[in-house]
């Protein structure tokens, strides 16, 4: 700040202005390490064979995947595009713990062609969901384009 | 297998991505998109939060940190009326006023007043004055009232408009006006032995 002839409040406004706080790179760092040890609700939601039993021995074991593992592989397969982003992932879990319904509101860019979008995030969810939860698991996928915005949609 | 934490937002040479971007994609549990907000919008808020409860660094990072824990925990009440920039200073301003509400007011320490300033090493003068001016402001503000200190410095510091203040602050637009105005009027007389 130069020497000027303002009054003192806006000299001090000034400088308070140019203030970079020197602890910032450790609380940004507790942020985030607290952020990332924040535990996500989740529901266990049952492994299904192609034949549509869950048993997966005589005994009658059953695998399980916890429902944020499968919403984050969504999230991170539908977000790499850059005409169409998830904005929201919803899974329904059956009081049977097998995967009830998927449900999917899309951003898209503008120009995209709606359908053809809507289609391949469908197939991509499903492939997902049978590579996660096997290929028993066939569950509806809902998916709507709820908002259209101009540009790439992983940075508009 | 995935992880929980994959992020989704790009961050390569064509372009940063917007804060509605980053916000889409913090609420689905992505909490790279997450932190690129904390490194965008955390050092004004730390700023602000720090002049609020009266210099004190221990008292402003436990304030900005709650403020971002419970904005990553309610991000889905967020709904976009206001900038997320606007929402995530309101977190403060609560934080700041529930600590303020518990903790008796804590003395300023000179010596972390005079640290926090960036030396611009090609004029100590000026640096030695600046110091000085932050020291007595942040004097003059420990002696204001506390809603005429958060609307001076929402403005004054980190220019906000007054609809932002007073979403802020949980006012209404003409309490503001009035807040600045005496705040402004009261600073300037406490300042002006600095003339």
């Amino acid at each position: 700040m130069a020497l000027s002839q303002t009054g003192p409040l806006e000299r001090a406004a000034a400088a308070a202005r140019a203030e970079e706080p020197e602890d910032w790179e450790s609380v940004s760092r507790s942020v985030k390490r607290r952020i990332h040890a924040t535990v996500t609700p989740s529901r266990p939601v049952v492994v299904v064979a192609a034949d549509g039993t869950t048993d997966q021995d005589e005994h009658g074991s059953r695998t399980y995947v916890a429902s944020r593992v499968v919403r984050s592989r969504l999230r991170e397969a539908l977000g790499r595009s850059a005409d169409a982003t998830p904005e929201r992932i919803d899974l329904t879990v059956g009081d049977d713990e097998r995967l009830a319904r998927v449900e999917i509101d899309l951003v898209c860019a503008y120009g995209t062609e709606l359908p053809a979008a809507v289609e391949q995030v469908r197939a991509l969810v499903e492939v997902i969901v049978s590579d996660l939860l096997g290929p028993g698991t066939r569950a509806p996928v809902d998916v709507a384009v709820t908002d259209v915005v101009v540009g790439d949609v992983r940075l508009s | 297998m995935p992880t929980d934490h994959s992020p989704v937002v790009a961050q390569d040479d064509t372009g940063v991505a917007s804060d509605v971007a980053l916000v889409r994609a913090a609420r689905l549990g992505d909490d790279d998109a997450f932190g690129a907000l904390v490194d965008r919008h955390g050092p004004s808020m730390l700023r602000y939060a720090r002049r609020l409860v009266g210099g004190s660094e221990a008292d402003a990072g436990e304030v900005v940190q709650e403020a971002f824990i419970s904005a990553w925990r309610s991000l889905d009440t967020f709904r976009g009326d206001s900038s997320i920039r606007t929402w995530l200073f309101r977190l403060v301003h609560r934080r700041a006023v529930d600590l303020q509400r518990h903790r008796r007011p804590t003395p300023i320490d000179d010596e972390l007043i005079s640290r926090v300033i960036e030396a611009s090493g090609d004029n100590p003068l000026q640096d030695v004055l600046d110091a000085e001016l932050l020291e007595a402001l942040q004097r003059a503000l420990d002696e204001l009232p506390w809603n005429q200190r958060a609307a001076w410095l929402l403005r004054e510091v980190e220019g906000l408009g007054y609809e932002e203040i007073a979403r802020t602050m949980g006012t209404t637009v003409g309490s503001v006006r009035g807040h600045l105005h005496r705040g402004r009027r009261q600073l300037a007389e406490r300042m002006a032995r600095w003339r």
